[in-house]
């Protein structure tokens, strides 16, 4: 073949397909997608049994506790996994956890990793930061592992964040993050971050942590007997929450609770406010630490199909772990005051920018999101002027909301604009992310946005009472 | 339904995307997915990074973002656009968390590490189509990219990029005569 002969789109079709990942990649990720290292749980696997671990633990628990009553599953479970002060339960399969917390500290703020822990599916990260400023925590969702030493390192973004601000002003930060390849790599917390915009440069935190196995040491504690309370449930604002299980220890209550919310057209995840337990004799216990699952499905009712679809609910549970309770303690009452829930509608919303669009243009849109059982309101899209991370001002996007209910708040996380040049920036002055245009050129026409991520804060209080067990 | 129902009669590449994306997670129907697809989003990806080996990582994080989830996935055809459109969001979440602007970071030039291109293009051509690329747009690069390296159809590239098939096409039209003119005057 003459070399040079060859037409633009030949020669294009060439140089883009010549590259080929190596053979030992392809086979190995192949392998782990056909074998056993994605969370893949045996032949017959519904879409509700992808979290995990939790999944079939939760599933177990509420299929035995309708044939063979919640002390005895309770109990079963809790054979089969470790609870970890600070985190939870977990299994103790392949569970790596914090040895100890690290804290990196200033004058002024500091940050420490209170838990981490590692199984074959996910990492999950739990960091309480104090004395940032409000622009900085803005920087939370940047927060990385950086797994390997200085010459092959890589680095994991988080799949999920849950950022909870405390009465106390500390912000306790949650994260997901995919699995780690090499157990034996250094691990390191890495966040770069400014305090504030007129910064040039970006601060660099590394916080390396140190993971052992669960089995070792006394770090991972075998639970006593639950206790599941007969008038367990309260609902407001259209979630509901039910005390599943309370366990005391020595020195710990933990208390099980699932938030049941109407289900979502996808995944959702669920972080609370500030949460009090008191008991009849006027004491309030502190939380210690809070634990969250990844959600659970299940049907509604006593219908227990794992194979049908109808699924109407999602409940998400959680534990929470306070200081021991009073043993004479009669009866024992939990109150929410808020529950922050990040959902994944993958709504899309058209929106016709004409042929000359420009900072300043607001597009009436009058288009409802449906976040399951609460309707926003998007109003319009009005196109605006971002600073970009190179403090440049560009041209950007943001969504206005409609008059949401009084208990309702909302924050737009991430919408992608189908469209490849825009890059998501916080906006301080209108309090929202915003798609931007780096190369300040506004797309013409028709463009189709798709809200990815949305963060919905819901007011309560819920509160809940329920017997306390007897001694 | 499993694997083995939707082969009843049937050749494996008679089976539709969406036929093995509702088989919901079962490690046959998404390896068959991860067959018909792993070498063209390395390739997309690779197109946008400068670095082999997180081409390679990302790769692996499409698919694990693509099989968890997989329930979220309508099924309309539309499969591919859906897989690009998260390799898309991965690739512009690696600038991010990496605070490179993508504007500055150049297309990755294939002859470092390509042995078949030397065999149709002398060193010289390769250079010049790479110059080429270059100085397209962001937004014309991406569709070469969607185009020539994920062999996406105009329509799947409009679903990845917010445009209709038409506006890709066209779009794409004004970006190749453009380049035309150049490649013409070089190889004439």
């Amino acid at each position: 073949m003459n070399k040079r002969q060859l037409g633009l789109e030949e020669a294009l079709q060439a140089y883009y397909q010549s590259i080929q990942p190596g053979e030992t990649f392809l086979k190995s990720l192949g392998k782990k997608i056909s074998v056993q290292q994605f969370p893949v749980h045996g032949q017959h696997t519904s879409r509700r049994l992808v979290w995990g671990w939790v999944g079939p633990v939760m599933l177990v628990l509420i299929a035995g506790v309708l044939i063979i009553g919640p002390q005895t599953v309770w109990a079963a479970v809790l054979n089969l996994t470790r609870f970890v002060p600070g985190f939870g339960i977990v299994t103790t399969e392949n569970i790596y956890i914090l040895k100890e917390p690290v804290t990196y500290a200033e004058t002024d703020h500091s940050l420490t990793v209170t838990q981490m822990t590692l199984d074959p599916y996910k990492t999950s990260l739990i960091v309480v930061s104090d004395g940032f400023t409000e622009y900085s925590q803005n920087f939370f969702y940047d927060l990385t592992l950086k797994v390997g030493n200085s010459g092959e390192s890589y680095y994991l973004s988080p799949t999920d964040v849950w950022i909870t601000h405390r009465t106390n002003g500390s912000i306790k930060a949650t994260y997901i993050f995919p699995k780690i390849k090499a157990l034996d790599a250094d691990i390191t917390i890495f966040w770069t971050f400014k305090h504030s915009p007129e910064e040039e440069a970006f601060q660099k935190i590394e916080i390396p942590v140190e993971l052992i196995s669960v089995e070792k040491g006394n770090l991972a504690q075998d639970l006593p007997s639950g206790y599941t309370p007969k008038v367990n449930l309260t609902t407001k604002n259209g979630v509901r929450i039910d005390i599943v299980n309370q366990v005391t220890t020595d020195d710990t209550t933990v208390v099980q609770v699932e938030f049941i919310i109407p289900r979502q057209g996808s995944r959702s995840s669920i972080s609370i406010g500030n949460v009090a337990l008191r008991d009849n004799l006027g004491h309030e216990y502190p939380e210690r630490f809070t634990t969250v699952f990844n959600i659970s499905r299940t049907l509604p009712g006593d219908d227990i199909d794992l194979n049908s679809s109808a699924v109407k609910e999602d409940r998400i549970p959680y534990i929470l772990e306070f200081d021991r309770v009073d043993p004479s303690a009669m009866t024992l009452s939990l109150t929410f005051d808020s529950l922050e829930l990040i959902l994944f509608p993958f709504e899309h919303i058209q929106v016709d920018l004409g042929t000359n669009p420009k900072v300043g243009d607001s597009i009436t849109l009058n288009q409802v999101i449906q976040l399951g059982w609460v309707d926003i309101p998007v109003t319009s899209a009005n196109i605006v002027e971002v600073t970009s991370k190179l403090d440049d001002k560009i041209p950007g996007l943001v969504l206005q909301t409609g008059p949401l209910p009084a208990e309702i708040e909302m924050e737009l996380l991430s919408s992608y604009w189908a469209y490849f040049s825009n890059q998501l920036y916080y906006d301080m002055s209108y309090k929202s992310f915003v798609e931007g245009w780096p190369e300040k050129v506004i797309p013409t026409g028709e463009v189709d946005i798709i809200i990815d991520r949305v963060h919905l804060t819901i007011q309560g209080p819920w509160k809940i009472e329920w017997d306390a067990p007897t001694p | 339904m499993d694997i083995e129902a939707l082969l009843t009669n049937r050749m494996a590449s008679e089976i539709t995307d969406d036929e093995l994306a509702s088989l919901d997670r079962q490690p046959e129907g998404f390896s068959q997915l991860y067959e018909r697809y792993a070498v063209r989003i390395f390739r997309y990806l690779s197109s946008r990074l400068s670095d082999r080996t997180e081409a390679e990582d990302l790769t692996a994080q499409v698919f694990l973002d693509a099989y968890q989830r997989l329930a979220e996935y309508k099924p309309r055809n539309q499969f591919a656009s859906w897989l690009f459109t998260i390799a898309s969001r991965r690739a512009a979440d690696y600038y991010r968390r990496t605070r490179q602007n993508e504007k500055f970071d150049e297309d990755v030039n294939f002859t470092n590490y390509s042995d078949p291109l030397s065999k149709v293009m002398t060193s010289e051509t390769i250079d010049e189509l790479s110059d080429m690329i270059q100085k397209q747009s962001l937004d014309e690069r991406e569709m070469l990219r969607l185009r020539f390296a994920a062999e996406l159809s105009f329509a799947e590239i409009g679903r990845v990029t917010g445009r209709t098939p038409a506006a890709v096409k066209m779009a794409l039209r004004r970006c190749l005569n453009r380049m035309k003119l150049s490649w013409e005057e070089k190889n004439e």
